[in-house]
């Protein structure tokens, strides 16, 4: 999507505007979240008032610009990177260098480009999990992000990297869909980061589609600045023989809110969640799935790991669905709060409902200190407790990242870890 | 339930429960719950002044509060508060020989094994019939340790001194909407008080039974372990089948002070027409131990999340329980625990099994609050299915604060090994045969946990609900 392309309305596909105009009337009409609402349980419904309540951004400064430019950096070998600040695509230019059968198109231009399968896949399931008036708000308001199309067959080994930046105060809508046909391959990490200190919001949304037998590793690094929010609705709908892992990982924001919903559409499908977060200060971090088993045989495992410090709080809420007739349903979900202060709070709901036999499924919950007996063997060994505590706290977060199943993207994500919380040796 | 055909001249009789006596009460409240009602329960029952009060602001409050559907199963809609009787009863007062009871209350004890288990068996047994104790009685020996066992009414009459400081306390009034109701028309229940350094060696039993149709028990227990006593308490429950609904809504009060232990054993039969709505929670203070141990078979609709409030250094919470769902029931089921003291540890094991269209829910809350330091919980959660129709939903929640604390919470959901049973079928069993050894293999280990007697008439009581549901 050209600069020309967004200062120029009249040029996006009419049903797609028209499809905006009516999220903005729903959005107007509908009710703010209120406390008793099961899935706002723990949760705090004031920071979501705040976020539904803050503009979009305003056009960045060139000087800005060129900073999003030069620190768009990771030590991830990308096919493309494209670079995105406060809703605008930096480098256009990035776009060229795709393999045949890969389409990278922004999404305005998509909306004309490829009508059909933007009608078919825009926001086309309605969010389940509390946030619907976030999604109606992004629905209204998007206008940046990438559709990524991925033919029959085509297995692309490098992966696509985007970044989007936010600068001075407001709210920015980035849209990812990625649809994989069968038997195809594809890897996109994102990364969410601000310029400044401002008062800041991401209300992001992501939905995923592996056709027969297709993969598709995805994830995102949150990493705003303390003053800002950030909501991420993501899904994954995943077919006979496909497999679908998502990574969503969040080292900033004062404020997160994650809805990730996986929907296991055919027989043999496979779905991989997987959630780091690391909150310190007075963050909060709310974290609601939902893994939808429609299809028998299929396999969901889900594990989130969380770091609290300070008087940092989360909220976990996950419910494994078993559809009647998914029978040979394989289906796990692990939560574990690793707590390192005396005023950190950890809440976890998991849940399981079951309408089918022939299942496997667990869940599980664990909010525990550091093991005393580690931290005992690593200090004897002349290492200085903070440093102990580190080297813990990243291996105890490692295993998320081995899940992923791809080498270059987890040294990737694991260095932005590492970097965080630069030991101190 | 047993296809027993064994006639009885003037009562109905179909199963080991589900029989009932023709009406031949003395007070009745008549249908629907206002002042009235209230007005006729305190007036038959010679309440005093405070308890008729404390009954009409219940009533308020129960009036306030909506149906808690925004999270529980819509059926609760389906009771109509104006269709029921709130008091039924014969004569009054309880009986403390047996030979004084009544003779039809008497046959339905005697069919029920009441008195064979008094006699072999327990520290004292009280038997409630509709809405009071019909037989109280409790071993000299035991009562001479200075031992109460009464019932409720006789409680707050005869020890108020002891009773009103803690009745309602444990359970307020507006916790809910159904402990709100009964503490608007509760009548009967038991009043047990321990004093310092008593240890009742054999349990204290209560069985509650409904004979009417559309009717309302609403029993309320309290029960205070004073210093290092130590108590058990069964309670067995049982009604037989009406075509309209019935509705059971207890609520129980434990208080173990210091040193003390509390066993609270439930083993419920209900018929499939009773909707069974009890709040139940212990108030466990420094070293204290409130241990329930639970079994849920029958009912329409069960909602029964006994609690522990640990609130004394190093008190202790634990919660065992089992729920059987068969077809046209829903067992939602759970436990709470409450730590409000440091070091303060608490366990919880479920099992559930649904079998035919059953539905079995485990809905659980465990609490660890700011500044407290060393609380541990484990929770453990099972369920079983049997056919494709069944069901099983598992919801706790867990909330922690600060780092000095471990919880752990494990659920799983499986079904019988189709090579488990091929191994049984092989060696001659009938494919319900090896189900049914399947399912008390699932539970086995619970089911150690309740007193021999109990665990025979579970594992009965399992086979008799498995017989059928196969295939």
């Amino acid at each position: 999507m050209s600069t020309a392309l967004m200062s120029a309305p009249a040029t996006v596909a009419t049903w797609f505007s028209k499809l905006q105009y009516q999220a903005g009337e729903r959005f107007a009409a509908m009710p703010s979240p209120i406390r008793t609402d099961e899935h706002w349980r723990y949760g705090s419904v004031k920071q979501a008032e705040a976020m539904l309540a803050i503009e979009s951004v305003a056009a960045l400064s060139d000087a800005d610009k060129g900073r999003a430019l030069s620190e768009s950096t990771s030590t991830l070998e990308a096919a493309v990177r494209l670079i995105f600040a406060n809703d605008e695509l930096l480098n256009p230019e990035a776009l060229g260098s795709l393999p045949e059968g890969v389409t990278l198109v922004p999404l305005l231009e998509a909306a004309s480009r490829m009508p059909e399968l933007m009608q078919e896949h825009f926001m086309a399931r309605e969010t389940s999990l509390g946030g619907i008036k976030f999604s109606q708000m992004h629905q209204a308001r998007t206008r940046a992000g990438i559709v990524l199309h991925v033919a029959k067959g085509v297995q692309m080994e490098k992966p696509i990297e985007v970044f989007h930046w936010i600068g001075g105060r407001g709210s920015v809508f980035p849209h990812t869909l990625i649809v994989s046909e069968p038997n195809s391959q594809i890897t996109v990490l994102e990364h969410q980061r601000s310029l400044d200190d401002e008062e800041q919001g991401v209300v992001a949304v992501t939905d995923l589609h592996a056709r027969d037998g297709a993969k598709i590793i995805y994830g995102v690094v949150q990493d705003l600045n303390l003053k800002s929010r950030a909501v991420h609705l993501t899904s994954a709908s995943v077919h006979k023989a496909a497999t679908a892992t998502a990574l969503l990982m969040n080292l900033g924001a004062a404020w997160v809110r994650n809805e990730s919903v996986s929907r296991m559409e055919g027989a043999g499908a496979e779905s991989y969640m997987l959630g780091v977060s690391s909150p310190h200060d007075t963050q909060e971090v709310d974290q609601r799935t939902f893994q939808h088993h429609a299809a028998p045989r299929a396999k969901s495992d889900l594990l989130y790991k969380n770091v609290l410090d300070d008087q940092a709080r989360t909220v976990f809420s996950g419910l494994i669905f078993v559809d009647e007739g998914a029978h040979y349903t394989d289906a796990y979900q692990t939560c574990r709060n690793l707590l390192n202060s005396d005023t950190c709070e950890a809440n976890s709901m998991p849940g399981l409902e079951i309408n089918a036999d022939q299942v496997k499924c667990s869940h599980g919950s664990t909010s525990s200190p550091v093991d005393k007996d580690e931290l005992f063997y690593l200090m004897a060994r002349g290492i200085p407790d903070q440093a102990s505590r580190t080297l813990i706290t990243l291996g105890f977060l490692e295993d998320v990242f081995t899940r992923l199943n791809h080498e270059a993207l987890q040294t990737a994500v694991c260095q932005r870890l590492e970097e965080k919380f630069a030991v101190p040796f | 339930m047993s296809t027993e055909t064994e006639e009885i001249a003037d009562i109905k009789v179909d199963t080991i429960g589900d029989f009932y006596f023709p009406e031949n009460h003395v007070y009745d409240a008549g249908f629907g719950l206002s002042e009235k009602t209230i007005d006729y329960i305190c007036d038959v029952k010679n309440d005093p002044e405070w308890v008729r009060e404390f009954r009409k602001k219940a009533l308020q409050v129960f009036n306030e509060k909506p149906m808690p559907t925004h999270w529980a199963t819509k059926d609760l809609e389906n009771i109509h508060f104006d269709e029921f009787r709130y008091y039924l009863a014969g004569d009054r007062k309880p009986k403390r020989s047996w030979d004084e009871v009544p003779e039809e209350i008497k046959r339905t004890f005697d069919r029920l094994g009441i008195p064979e288990q008094e006699r072999k068996y327990l520290a004292g047994v009280e038997a409630q019939y509709d809405s009071e104790a019909a037989y109280s009685n409790i071993k000299a020996a035991v009562e001479e340790q200075g031992v109460i066992f009464v019932n409720s009414t006789e409680g707050l009459q005869k020890h108020p001194e002891i009773f009103r400081k803690w009745f309602g306390k444990v359970i307020p009034t507006g916790d809910n909407k159904f402990s709100a109701l009964n503490s608007a028309v509760f009548s009967g229940g038991s009043f047990i008080y321990i004093p310092p350094g008593v240890k009742v060696k054999h349990p204290l039993q209560a069985y509650f039974r409904i004979n009417s149709e559309q009717f309302g028990q609403f029993e309320r227990t309290l029960i205070i372990a004073d210093e290092g006593a130590e108590v058990m308490y069964m309670e067995g429950c049982t009604a037989p089948k009406f075509e309209t609904a019935t509705l059971h809504s207890a609520v129980v009060e434990l208080v173990a002070m210091k040193d003390a232990k509390i066993q609270y054993v439930t083993v419920q039969n209900w018929s499939s027409n009773v909707f069974n709505l009890v709040t139940k929670r212990g108030l466990a203070h420094e070293n204290a131990e409130i241990r329930w141990i639970d079994c849920n078979i029958g009912s329409r609709l069960t909602m029964k999340y006994p609690g522990v409030v640990m609130k004394g250094r190093k008190a202790r919470g634990e919660v065992i329980s089992i729920a059987l769902a068969n077809t046209g029931q829903h067992q939602d089921t759970g436990a709470k625990m409450i730590h409000a003291a440091d070091e303060t540890t608490s366990n919880v094991i479920s099992k559930s099994i649904s079998i035919g269209q059953g539905r079995s829910t485990y809905r659980g809350l465990v609490h660890i609050p700011k500044h407290l330091k060393g609380c541990k919980n484990n929770t453990e959660c099972d369920a079983l299915l049997i056919n494709s129709r069944s069901r099983t939903d598992t919801y706790p929640a867990i909330s922690v604060r600060g780092n000095q604390h471990a919880t752990q919470h494990e659920a799983s959901v499986s079904q019988v090994s189709a090579e488990q049973l091929f191994y049984m079928q092989q060696r001659g069993l009938s494919e319900a045969e090896a189900m049914s050894l399947s399912v008390n293999g699932f539970i086995n280990d619970l089911v150690r946990e309740f007193p021999m007697e109990y665990s025979v008439e579970l594992k009965r009581l399992i086979d008799l609900e498995m017989e059928g549901s196969v295939g």
